[in-house]
């Protein structure tokens, strides 16, 4: 992942194919149309492919080659993976294929349209934009508004709050036992697993309230990202919850084309079991995050094949029993594939599941302190998440007196200012 | 937009306030920290020396021009027949101007640790990195003296306008930093984590043996036109100098002040404080040391730094690099201090 200021011309590239592509599909009619959506979406996908899976292929044909002792001709790739780039691809091929669909016109004004793939606040990490939403935006007037300027500094605050208080403090712990896995046992790397599930999602989430409040200043209203995930009840319920941009990108492109779930339950299992893989390579060419999106969708599966027994079971249990069991449950399963989106390969993550449950223990590499602080902070975490479940941020803030408010905004920048981390770490999902 | 900005300026008051109470009243209260000096290398010498209150008389405090280029133990054995020292090096990486006033001013009010000789290295007002802002260090010694240390005399050197202003920010945001407490909890978290040991005289000979004579220096050894560039060069500085004395007395009074309060509070707690001028230095540090090494009490003050006297520290095979002698040029260097040591208490 990196920033290199010559990869400018590959977002160029792609701006401008699906520029005109966006008008020629708008133009065209029958096979012509298609293929210039085909272009859009090669052109696309291609640059993807280079950057993002050249080399991972490349090694998979050297060592098919080399069974049959053959060397590989073809040579690799030593290019670093432009900054955002799976975002803006992403977002760019939702262009054409809206146009395609007819749900968007194709935009004429080239300015326009190459805001809408670079528009900063999302660039590197999404929200994942479709153009429905925020293309007409562009054009709207936006003046000084107080509502929006104090409504998008409240949640960058809370977005800084989950990166550097939360997410930064947890991976100081993550990190190191992630770093030697094999040192640790027991407790430890359960603690370390669950740490990597809250610092993920309050890294991930906390830069896209920061997106989404750095836009909200300025008069855009970019798409929710994240709601809530880890009270769902279900995987089903998870994923609408979770990284919602992408997850309705897949859904509204990949999964509902294949039929979605009205087709045969072989056809079905299938197009789950393709999207999710999809999903985790869209994280990166690792087998690690396709055994990940994997996961994902087998209990998606599952849970799809058994709804009406647990149903059943529903009725003779508690609903708040039942539902937080499920929220337990699904947040266990959850925790459980984040193993193989943290672990560096796929025995690491065995080393990890099969140490945690053999019997012996070992200690946190860090001091108590510092797993107090850790701790609270989560806890503190889930306590503000409950409370805002229903309503959002801003509207939970809004809907108190204003001492209630302002000793809410100076406490939060007082934890922000005195227990951050500011290490100057990445967020983690820049480097999709 | 006007009832916008009144709100943010009565909330940053408040954050201000709220700041401030924390770090004057409850923080104190609470001890989240022992004393630090923010480093890992520092805090363990520190400690070491806390642990060892009668052991060490002399004291050498500087950058990594001091750390890896003073040797303690040589040092005592060249010095024995004139003065019984036993010398301890507190040097570390990156340690100039104005931390290195801090820790000094730290070192002789600790009731612990009397020394009777102090060696301090004369730097010029360091420019902070933009990623040393906050670290650990600054958030400690940036606090108000030196803070405005730096900045006034940042403001009347000679420094290039570019310098100043770069100064003048990153000293600012670090100030800043400092006030807001920002990362206090984790930094104090962490200082209390870490448990470095020391054993011996902050001397760390086999690190530095072998990262000093590694390979990586071999580069730099194999073209000598870069060593003998710095020569020439600082030859060229002290003859301006010497050619038109009345530069010298353009010398930075409030750097000055504060190197003659600093002596003279040394003398009062009975240590001699002895400014010394390393090799190697830039034309900027030229330029503001030359006046000031000359404006200080002879007894106060070793230079060993012109090119001319002490070729033997600017030839490339005594090199690490640029800025840096290596184990031979460090004892060489050990054995000039030692030397020019003599000589100051053959004056007294």
């Amino acid at each position: 992942m990196a920033f290199v200021p010559v990869y400018i011309l590959i977002l160029g590239f792609t701006i401008v194919i699906d520029y005109f592509a966006g008008i020629f599909v708008e133009k065209s009619i029958g096979k012509k149309r298609k293929s210039f959506l085909i272009i859009s979406l090669i052109a696309n996908i291609g640059v993807l492919a280079v950057f993002k899976y050249y080399n991972f292929l490349n090694e998979h044909i050297t060592q098919l080659l080399g069974i049959f002792h053959q060397e590989n001709p073809i040579p690799y790739l030593s290019i670093l993976l432009p900054i955002g780039l799976s975002f803006h691809t992403f977002q760019a091929m939702s262009y054409t294929i809206e146009v395609y669909r007819g749900n968007q016109k194709a935009e004429r004004h080239f300015g326009i349209y190459a805001l809408y793939v670079m528009f900063y606040p999302q660039l590197v990490a999404g929200p994942i934009e479709r153009p429905q939403n925020i293309l007409h935006q562009f054009y709207e007037k936006h003046k000084f508004n107080y509502q929006n300027v104090t409504d998008g500094l409240k949640l960058m605050a809370w977005g800084l709050f989950k990166k550097v208080v939360i997410a930064d403090r947890l991976s100081f712990i993550v990190n190191q036992v992630y770093d030697s896995p094999a040192d640790y046992h027991g407790t430890s790397l359960l603690i370390a697993a669950v740490f990597f599930s809250f610092q993920i999602y309050c890294d991930f989430s906390g830069y896209s309230d920061i997106a989404i409040g750095a836009a909200r200043v300025m008069g855009f209203n970019l798409v929710q990202n994240f709601n809530t995930p880890y009270f769902a009840t279900s995987l089903t319920e998870f994923w609408r919850r979770w990284h919602i941009s992408l997850s309705s990108w897949f859904r509204d492109y990949v999964y509902i084309p294949l039929g979605g779930n009205r087709v045969t339950l072989k056809r079905f299992c299938f197009n789950i079991l393709l999207v999710f893989a999809l999903s985790g390579l869209w994280h990166g060419a690792k087998y690690t995050f396709i055994i990940w999106g994997a996961i994902h969708g087998i209990l998606l599966i599952y849970e799809t094949l058994t709804r009406q027994i647990r149903s059943k079971i529903s009725e003779n249990i508690p609903t708040i029993l039942y539902s937080g069991v499920s929220i337990l449950f699904t947040f266990a399963c959850v925790t459980l594939c984040w193993i193989f989106f943290r672990a560096t390969s796929i025995s690491e993550a065995f080393i990890v599941i099969k140490n945690m449950f053999d019997g012996r223990q070992s200690s946190l590499p860090t001091s108590s302190p510092e797993l107090f602080l850790a701790v609270f902070s989560i806890i503190f975490l889930l306590f503000c998440e409950w409370a805002i479940r229903n309503k959002g941020v801003i509207s939970f803030i809004n809907s108190h007196s204003t001492p209630v408010r302002w000793l809410a905004y100076t406490v939060l920048v007082l934890l922000i200012l005195n227990f951050g981390v500011f290490g100057g770490s990445s967020f983690i999902y820049f480097q999709f | 937009m006007k009832k916008f900005f009144l709100k943010i300026i009565l909330f940053c008051t408040i954050i201000l306030a709220a700041s401030i109470i924390l770090s004057s009243f409850i923080y104190p209260k609470l001890k989240l920290t022992d004393y630090s000096w923010g480093s890992e290398n520092l805090e363990a010498k520190r400690k070491y020396l806390l642990q060892n209150p009668n052991k060490y008389n002399t004291l050498f405090i500087g950058s990594s021009r001091v750390w890896k280029q003073i040797d303690p133990a040589l040092f005592d054995t060249l010095v024995h027949s004139k003065e019984a020292t036993c010398s301890f090096n507190l040097g570390e990486n990156w340690m100039g101007a104005p931390e290195i006033y801090y820790v000094l001013e730290n070192l002789i009010n600790e009731d612990k640790i009397i020394p009777k000789y102090i060696f301090i290295e004369l730097s010029k007002i360091k420019s902070i990195n933009y990623s040393n802002i906050h670290t650990n260090r600054t958030h400690y010694w940036c606090n108000k003296k030196d803070y405005l240390f730096a900045i006034q005399t940042t403001l009347s050197s000679n420094f290039s306008q570019a310098e100043k202003m770069y100064n003048l920010c990153t000293y600012s945001i670090a100030y800043l930093d400092n006030i807001l407490n920002l990362g206090y909890v984790t930094e104090a978290l962490a200082i209390k984590n870490k448990n470095e040991q020391l054993i011996g005289n902050g001397f760390d000979c086999t690190s530095i043996r072998t990262k000093r004579d590694s390979a990586l220096a071999k580069p730099f050894l194999a073209d000598t036109s870069v060593v003998q560039k710095l020569a020439e060069n600082c030859a060229a500085q002290f003859s301006k100098f010497e050619k038109d004395p009345t530069l010298l007395q353009k010398y930075n009074k409030v750097y000055m002040n504060r190197i003659s309060s600093l002596v003279e509070e040394c003398k009062t707690k009975g240590i001699q404080l002895i400014f010394c001028m390393p090799p190697r230095l830039d034309n900027n540090q030229y330029n503001e040391l030359i006046p000031l090494y000359n404006q200080i009490f002879e007894n106060n003050r070793i230079e060993l730094s012109d090119s001319r006297k002490y070729p033997q520290l600017y030839i490339a095979k005594n090199s690490y690099n640029e800025t840096h002698l290596n184990c031979t040029g460090a004892e060489d260097y050990t054995k000039l201090l030692a030397e020019k040591f003599k000589e100051i208490l053959k004056r007294k």
